[in-house]
C-alpha cells in the first residue's frame, strides 16, 4: 500500500468512517510496518489539532438575540407584504400611472355629476361629501330586529333593507362619522356571529393603516374588550393585531399583559409576547410589570413554547 | 421524519407562525454553529443564520417531505454559506478569495499579520487562529467539507447529503483540504507538537 493511499485510509479509520471488516484489514497492515505506524501517529495528531479548532459553543444568550431579530424581520416583512385589496390596487394604478388622464376625466365626470345633482337630486349631494365611504352590512334574522342602534335609523346616511327572511342594516358614511363608529363597535361587541365581528375588525384594520387615521378611544376600548373577552380566539387574535398598530400606551400594555396571563389560547399568549417585544421598536423599554408577568409565564405556563418565548424576551431585556 | 416535525411543518405551511418559530428553536443552534465554523466572523455567521431562516420561511411551502427537514435545512445552510459574501469584503479579501479559488500557493507565514513572524507564531501557540487562517486559504467547497467534518463532526454521508454530491466527492474534497492544511501548518504548528 502506498503512503498516500495509507494516509487516506488512516483518516477514514480515525474518523470512524470505515466498515468493521475494513478496520480489521487496516489494523493488520498497520501492525506490520513501523514507517506506517509513525505516519499513523502524525495523522492522529493532525486530527486532534484540527478538531481543537472548534469555535466556542453557541450560547443561549447569543441565540436569543439572533432569534428575536429573525422573528422581528419576518413580522415586519409580513406586514409589508400583506395582500393589497382590489380597491387599493385600482387606486394605486390610477394615481401612479394615469394620474393626469384620470384627473381630467374625473374633473369632467365630477362636473357633470354635480350639475346633475343640483338639477335633479338635492339629497345625493350629501353622499359626495363623504370621503372614503365604507359600507357596513349587518345581517340578522328578521325576528331579531336590531333595536339597539336607534342612531342608525335616524341617520340620513343609513337605510334599512328588508329581504326574504332576513333584515339587512346597511350603514354608509365616512369612517369618522359617529354613526359608522357606533355601528362598528356594535358589530364588534354585540353580534353573536363571529364572522361579523371579524369583518368589523378587518374594516377597522383597513382604516388604521390609512395615513389620515386618528386613533379613537371608543374604538380602541372596544378592541381591547374584544381582545380580552371575546369567546372566539380568531376574533381575539384579530383584535390584538389591530391594537398592535395603535400607538402603544399603558391601557394597551395592560390588555396585552392580561392576554398573556389569562388567555387559554397559547397562540394568543405568544402573539401577546411578540407584541410586547415590538414596543421596543417604538423606543419603549420592557418595564418591571411586564418582566413580572413574563417571569410568571416562564415558571408556570402550560405550553413549553410560551415558556421559551417568555424566557428569551426576558434574556434580551436583561 | 418524526411526527412532531411533520406536524410543525404542516402547520407552518398553513401560516402558523408559532409552528415556524418552534422549528427555528429546534434547529437554529446547528445552523449557527455551521455558519460559525465556516465563517470566522460573528457578523457573517449572524447574516448567514438570518438568510437561511428567511429562505426557509419563504420556501417552506415548497418542502414536500421527500427528505428529512433537517437535511433540507442544512442543505440550505451550506448553500448560503458557500454563496455568502462577507460584510468585510474589501479588496484584500476579494484578492484572497481569487487566490484561494486558483489554488493559492501561499504559506501560512504569508497570511499571518505582517508584524508577526514564523517564530513568534510558533511560540504563540494560538492554534485556533492559525488553523482558521489556513482554512481561509482553502477553496470554498474544500473549506466547507473540512469544517463540517472536523469542526462540526458530521459524517461523510451526511455531508454528501447536505452538499448534494457523492460521498466520493466529499472524500476527495476532504483529503485535498486536509493535505493542504497539513502543508500550510507543517512549518509552524505541527513540528511544535
Amino acid at each position: 500500500m502506498n503512503i498516500e493511499k495509507f494516509s487516506e485510509n488512516a483518516y477514514l479509520y480515525l474518523l470512524d468512517e470505515m466498515e468493521a471488516e475494513e478496520r480489521i484489514e487496516f489494523e493488520n497492515i498497520l501492525m506490520q510496518d513501523d514507517v506506517l505506524k509513525r505516519e499513523f501517529d502524525k495523522i492522529k495528531a493532525d486530527i486532534a489539532l484540527f478538531e481543537g479548532a472548534k469555535p466556542a459553543e453557541v450560547t443561549e444568550a447569543e441565540l436569543t438575540s439572533i432569534r428575536n431579530n429573525l422573528f422581528r424581520t419576518i413580522r415586519n416583512q409580513d406586514a409589508v407584504l400583506q395582500p393589497e385589496s382590489l380597491k387599493n390596487k385600482i387606486r394605486r394604478m390610477l394615481l401612479n400611472n394615469y394620474s393626469l388622464a384620470f384627473g381630467g376625466i374625473a374633473t369632467f365626470v365630477l362636473g357633470i355629476g354635480i350639475g346633475y345633482m343640483f338639477l335633479f337630486s338635492k339629497g345625493v349631494t350629501n353622499s359626495l361629501k363623504q370621503e372614503a365611504p365604507i359600507e357596513i352590512s349587518l345581517q340578522k334574522k328578521a325576528e331579531v330586529i336590531d333595536e339597539s342602534t336607534p342612531a342608525l335609523k335616524a341617520s340620513t346616511a343609513s337605510e334599512t333593507e328588508k329581504t326574504s327572511g332576513t333584515q339587512s342594516t346597511v350603514v354608509r358614511g365616512g369612517f369618522n362619522e359617529a354613526s359608522v363608529k357606533h355601528a362598528l363597535i356594535n358589530a364588534l361587541l354585540g353580534k353573536s356571529n363571529p364572522g361579523i365581528r371579524i369583518k368589523s375588525i378587518s374594516m377597522l384594520s383597513d382604516q388604521v393603516e390609512r395615513e389620515a387615521f386618528k386613533p379613537d378611544v371608543k374604538i380602541k376600548n372596544a378592541l381591547v374588550k374584544s381582545m380580552k373577552e371575546d369567546s372566539n380566539p380568531v376574533v381575539r387574535s384579530e383584535a390584538l393585531n389591530v391594537l398592535k398598530k395603535y400607538p402603544f400606551d399603558n391601557e394597551i400594555r395592560d390588555a396585552l399583559l392580561f392576554v398573556l396571563a389569562n388567555d387559554k389560547n397559547s397562540g394568543l399568549r405568544v402573539s401577546a409576547i411578540n407584541a410586547l417585544t415590538d414596543i421596543e421598536l417604538q423606543g419603549i423599554f420592557i418595564d418591571e410589570v411586564i418582566k413580572q408577568v413574563l417571569t410568571k409565564r416562564v415558571e408556570a405556563d402550560r405550553n413549553t413554547f410560551v415558556k421559551y418565548r417568555a424566557a428569551s424576551i426576558l434574556k434580551e431585556a436583561e | 421524519m418524526n411526527n412532531t416535525d411533520y406536524q410543525l411543518i404542516l402547520d407552518a405551511q398553513k401560516g402558523d407562525k408559532q409552528a415556524f418559530e418552534e422549528l427555528v428553536f429546534k434547529y437554529d443552534r446547528h445552523v449557527l454553529s455551521i455558519a460559525r465554523s465556516y465563517r470566522n466572523s460573528e457578523d457573517d455567521a449572524k447574516d448567514i443564520y438570518q438568510e437561511v431562516f428567511m429562505r426557509v420561511y419563504r420556501g417552506l411551502n415548497s418542502f414536500q417531505f421527500k427528505s428529512e427537514f433537517a437535511t433540507w435545512l442544512f442543505r440550505i445552510t451550506t448553500n448560503v454559506c458557500l454563496t455568502h459574501k462577507s460584510r468585510k469584503r474589501d479588496h484584500e479579501s476579494i484578492d484572497k478569495e481569487i487566490m484561494s479559488e486558483e489554488e493559492s500557493g501561499k504559506t501560512l507565514a504569508e497570511i499571518i499579520p505582517s508584524d508577526d513572524n514564523v517564530e513568534r507564531a510558533a511560540s504563540n501557540k494560538d492554534l485556533l487562529s492559525y488553523i482558521r487562517a489556513a482554512m481561509e486559504l482553502l477553496p470554498n467547497k474544500q473549506k466547507m467539507v473540512f469544517s463540517l467534518r472536523y469542526l462540526e463532526e458530521y459524517k461523510i454521508k451526511e455531508i454528501a447529503e447536505m452538499m448534494q454530491c457523492t460521498e466520493g466527492a466529499v472524500k476527495s474534497y476532504l483529503f485535498t483540504a486536509t493535505h493542504k492544511m497539513r502543508a500550510k501548518l507543517k512549518n509552524i504548528v505541527l513540528e511544535e507538537l
